[in-house]
């Protein structure tokens, strides 16, 4: 993974509170528990510190998977190889 | 602040109670509020009387709490009287609670009073150490409400003129910190808090189950909470110096104020518990609705040395 999918990684684990085994890239919502409301509040905040995108609500509430917030960050300039 | 809880005069509230009327205190305050109805006091909850027209409750927020709990579906009316500022519970739809070791809390409008109410000069016998943790506990709830994620700016820029003012007045005996506290109170219910009150309600039961002869209160941890979380967290980003500069807030002031809240034997005390929890903080869902992510690696911002 690049330097970019490595901080995301990361950044989720701590988000929704996983072991390193436990991620994946292929994660989506349904598959954890702590992927819940404030899962969302919690990742959306994460994003913002780390890669510096204030997702809108809408943005935010649609998400149900890793991929797809790989491809709001890719759409606004940020690379993931 | 708009509130749904009106606020009465002591005159209004006795003219206007339905009888019968039963009066709850803590004990720290009983003798005033004898005076102030002229009628006996009782100092549980457990011996309320059966039929109830309303029910005053003075005291702390605790006790505020535990009566409007008891307030849900019941045939009595409640009133509530703070006997210090702090948490703002008389006018919040929020009562917390602490159910085998775990604290929790529970929203309800149907649990707010229909009316509050103050006793001049009811916090003028309080200790020093109880004012100055009382406004603690309030900045707690009007920083995190304003920085919360889920405001938005209406809500920042009535959490910033709240800060403001709570600035302007000092950590000291005034009771202008009455009306600040259900301002600020009102402002977190609307929003969230933070990692501050995560940490909280995850270590006060333990403290207070290992140390039950101190006053290991919420206020208390809340202010020693304080200048670590703004000094490590927030003082530095740039959403808090983007804010502050929109809103003129004074930094320096609000750091010293935070320094003056916090007691290093205090945090010495709740340090080793902050880490033994530091799992369930994380976990804490108002930790997880913190102004920034809180991260595992993040334990060791807690661990350092404050003074």
């Amino acid at each position: 993974m690049n330097g970019n999918l490595v901080r995301l990684a990361d950044l989720l684990s701590d988000v929704f509170l996983l072991e390193p085994e436990e991620f994946s890239l292929e994660l989506k919502k349904g598959d954890i528990d702590t992927w819940d409301s404030l899962g969302t509040v919690a990742m959306a905040v994460g994003i913002q510190d780390e890669f510096g995108y204030h997702f809108t609500p809408e943005e935010a509430t649609g998400i149900e998977s890793v991929n797809d917030i790989i491809e709001i960050l890719t759409s606004k300039g940020i690379e993931f190889d | 602040m708009t509130k749904n809880t009106p606020f009465w005069s002591l005159e209004e509230v006795k003219s206007r109670a339905t009888k019968p009327l039963v009066v709850l205190s803590t004990k720290s305050v009983k003798g005033i509020v004898e005076s102030t109805f002229d009628t006996s006091v009782l100092d549980s909850l457990e011996s309320l009387p059966d039929v109830l027209g309303t029910l005053i409750v003075v005291g702390g927020g605790a006790l505020i709490d535990e009566a409007k709990l008891k307030n849900i579906g019941s045939d009595f009316e409640l009133i509530a009287i703070p006997s210090l500022w702090g948490s703002g519970a008389e006018v919040s739809p929020i009562a917390v609670f602490e159910e085998n070791g775990i604290k929790d809390y529970l929203f309800d409008e149907e649990m707010l009073p229909i009316a509050y109410s103050s006793i001049p000069g009811i916090a003028q016998s309080l200790p020093e150490h109880l004012v100055r943790y009382g406004c603690g506990d309030a900045l707690s709830h009007a920083l995190e409400g304003t920085l919360s994620p889920l405001g938005d700016n209406a809500t920042r820029i009535t959490g910033a003129a709240l800060l403001t003012d709570m600035l302007d007045i000092g950590v000291k005996l005034d009771e202008r910190w009455f009306e600040f506290s259900a301002d600020a109170c009102l402002l977190q219910s609307q929003t969230s808090v933070g990692v501050i009150h995560g940490i909280a309600h995850t270590i006060e039961p333990m403290l207070k189950n290992d140390f039950p002869h101190v006053d290991w209160g919420h206020a208390r941890i809340c202010s020693n909470l304080l200048w670590p979380v703004f000094s490590q967290f927030i003082l530095e980003s740039e959403k808090w110096n983007t804010f502050t500069s929109e809103f003129d807030i004074n930094v320096s002031e609000l750091s010293t104020t935070f320094k003056f809240l916090f007691n290093d034997d205090d945090y010495d005390a709740m340090r080793g518990y902050i880490i033994e929890a530091w799992p369930q903080i994380l976990r804490h869902p108002l930790t997880r609705t913190n102004s920034s992510l809180i991260r595992r690696s993040h334990l060791e911002k807690f661990t350092g040395d404050f003074s």
